[in-house]
């Protein structure tokens, strides 16, 4: 028989759903990295009380975050808790792994009781009046409340890579590489290496030259990857970001590749008053 | 490592690029020489060390390496190298991998060029610069994909998955990794979880053509490994392994499985069949 029955029958916690009052909610924040080890902090608070806060009170719904490496195939979710602050507000060390390839986020909670009836009580539980008097089945790893999909935070200048090249005679050439969800890579001439190696990271100069390998990368991404960018997986939160601001892609043909280098990495040059 | 890749893929579009590898995979040195045209030998090699895979193979052999001789010969050499799953899903790991394969007198390079139904890679290639001379250029362009994509899998119209599918010793690889993980959860022997890709092989492409790319939640541990425990309890062929994995990915929309342990999400894959 087919089971597949029962999609959303059940009340869900998430952005932009209204199943549960305004005073029910959940936010899931990386609150620290660590490099030594490789691995980051998740935050997961859930306030409120709520049919989801007696779930985790009676040891029926647990944390959980998936991490993603699409292109290597990785896919695993933990439950692990570093710290326990309380049934409903948690820490998880999430560990990552050794790579330039994106890896992805899903935090949730999930139900993990035996399968079971529930009739809802909108009052105390937490949820919307529409939901009164209903009368729902709890399934095992049903998703109770979901955070949505995140990423490692990165920028454009993350994604570019300088390299010294011996055979160049000068200035730099910058290319999209799609292996490992894409990055830029700005092969140098050695004495400019050199030069860039010995700058401050904050120096106007290095700024500069950042800006401009940024604008042959974004010029270099719209000619090649314009049509098709699937395998830049790394780009996607920079495509979304650009997005949300209003500002063209590489898809678009106004696409204004100067324009968006200098959006991820203004200059910082000084004005003449600036030296008074 | 990457501009060079990147050059040599788009050379499968090329007639005279084309004609110039197809002639250079006659022969060991030469074929050496064209691949070095892309890269720099020193980089080429720290890729990875493949120098202590000692099989000589056969073209038959290459084409179809034997599970239970090359397969953990491969595998014993990588994992003295600390290779990963990170480092198996790339291109330059395998055209290293091939490369020195080709060296070191473990395959020659016109065991490159076979195709589905034509698995002499010599005379597909005299037969291609045949056709080529004559006007037709079709057979080149479709042997100097083969020889890339057997190389490094990764050209255009393949994207990843062409690692996983198309690079023999990748795909032998593959099978070995996927096979030690699953074990481990189900208890299945590995020989019988390989046996099962050997003898399903649409069931394999299948399987990573979901896991990366169509539909990812197959390839969360939890769920792989008790899909693949019941296809195989199950002994199931045909399109029902495609079918349940759809079904997976319905009931993931609302159900994290990759949360719940292997037993109880094989329980969830058996009341998903109908």
């Amino acid at each position: 028989m087919n089971q597949i029955t029962s999609s959303y029958s059940f009340p869900v916690l998430e952005e932009d759903k209204f199943d549960y009052i305004k005073e029910t909610t959940y936010e899931v924040n990386q609150v620290d990295s660590d490099n030594k080890s490789n691995s980051i902090i998740f935050e997961h608070k859930l306030t409120g009380n709520n049919l989801i806060s007696k779930l985790l009170q009676n040891n029926e719904a647990k944390f959980i975050t998936t991490v993603v490496l699409k292109s290597s195939m990785y896919r695993e979710t933990t439950d692990n808790i570093l710290e326990k602050i309380s049934s409903i507000h948690i820490k998880q060390k999430i560990q990552l792994k050794t790579t330039f390839e994106t890896q992805s986020f899903f935090s949730a909670i999930v139900y993990t009781g035996d399968d079971k009836e529930v009739i809802l009580n909108s009052s105390e539980m937490g949820l919307d009046k529409f939901w009164d008097g209903a009368t729902i089945e709890l399934k095992k790893g049903a998703i109770l409340a979901r955070a949505g999909w995140r990423e490692l935070e990165n920028t454009a200048s993350d994604l570019l890579t300088i390299k010294k090249d011996d055979t160049l005679e000068y200035g730099f050439d910058v290319s999209v590489i799609s292996e490992e969800g894409g990055r830029f890579i700005a092969r140098v001439e050695a004495n400019l290496y050199d030069k860039i190696k010995q700058l401050p990271k904050n120096d106007s100069h290095l700024r500069s030259i950042v800006i401009h390998m940024l604008c042959v990368g974004f010029m270099d991404l719209a000619k090649e990857f314009k049509d098709d960018d699937s395998e830049l997986t790394n780009f996607k939160g920079i495509k979304l970001e650009l997005k949300n601001k209003d500002i063209k892609t590489w898809e678009d043909d106004e696409f204004n590749p100067n324009k968006v280098a200098c959006y991820f990495l203004k200059h910082n040059i000084k004005l003449e008053n600036d030296y008074e | 490592m990457n501009s060079g890749l990147q050059r040599l893929k788009k050379i499968t579009k090329n007639r005279v690029e084309s004609i110039l590898l197809l002639n250079a995979a006659l022969d060991k040195n030469t074929f050496l020489s064209y691949i070095l045209n892309y890269f720099n030998k020193e980089e080429l090699l720290s890729e990875v060390n493949f120098s202590n895979f000692n099989e000589k193979l056969s073209e038959n052999e290459f084409q179809q390496l034997h599970y239970l001789h090359h397969y953990p010969a491969l595998w014993d050499v990588l994992i003295k190298e600390n290779f990963t799953p990170q480092d198996a899903k790339e291109p330059t790991k395998w055209l290293s991998i091939t490369f020195q394969s080709i060296l070191n007198d473990n395959i020659k390079p016109h065991y490159l060029a076979y195709v589905k139904n034509s698995k002499d890679g010599k005379n597909n290639i005299l037969e291609a610069l045949r056709l080529s001379e004559q006007g037709n250029d079709d057979q080149l362009f479709e042997i100097c994909r083969a020889i890339l994509r057997h190389m490094f899998g990764n050209i255009t119209e393949r994207r990843g998955k062409g690692v996983y599918q198309d690079i023999p010793l990748a795909i032998a690889w593959w099978k070995t990794y996927l096979s030690k993980e699953i074990s481990t959860t189900t208890n299945i022997e590995e020989k019988d979880i390989i046996e099962y890709f050997l003898n399903n092989k649409t069931h394999y492409n299948d399987l990573i053509a979901n896991m990366n790319g169509k539909l990812t939640v197959i390839a969360d541990k939890s769920i792989r490994d008790s899909l693949m425990a019941y296809i195989i309890d199950k002994n199931t062929t045909g399109n029902i392994f495609k079918d349940i994995m759809r079904r997976i990915g319905i009931e993931s929309a609302w159900r994290a499985m990759g949360s719940l342990n292997y037993k109880d999400n094989k329980k969830i894959i058996e009341s998903l069949v109908i």
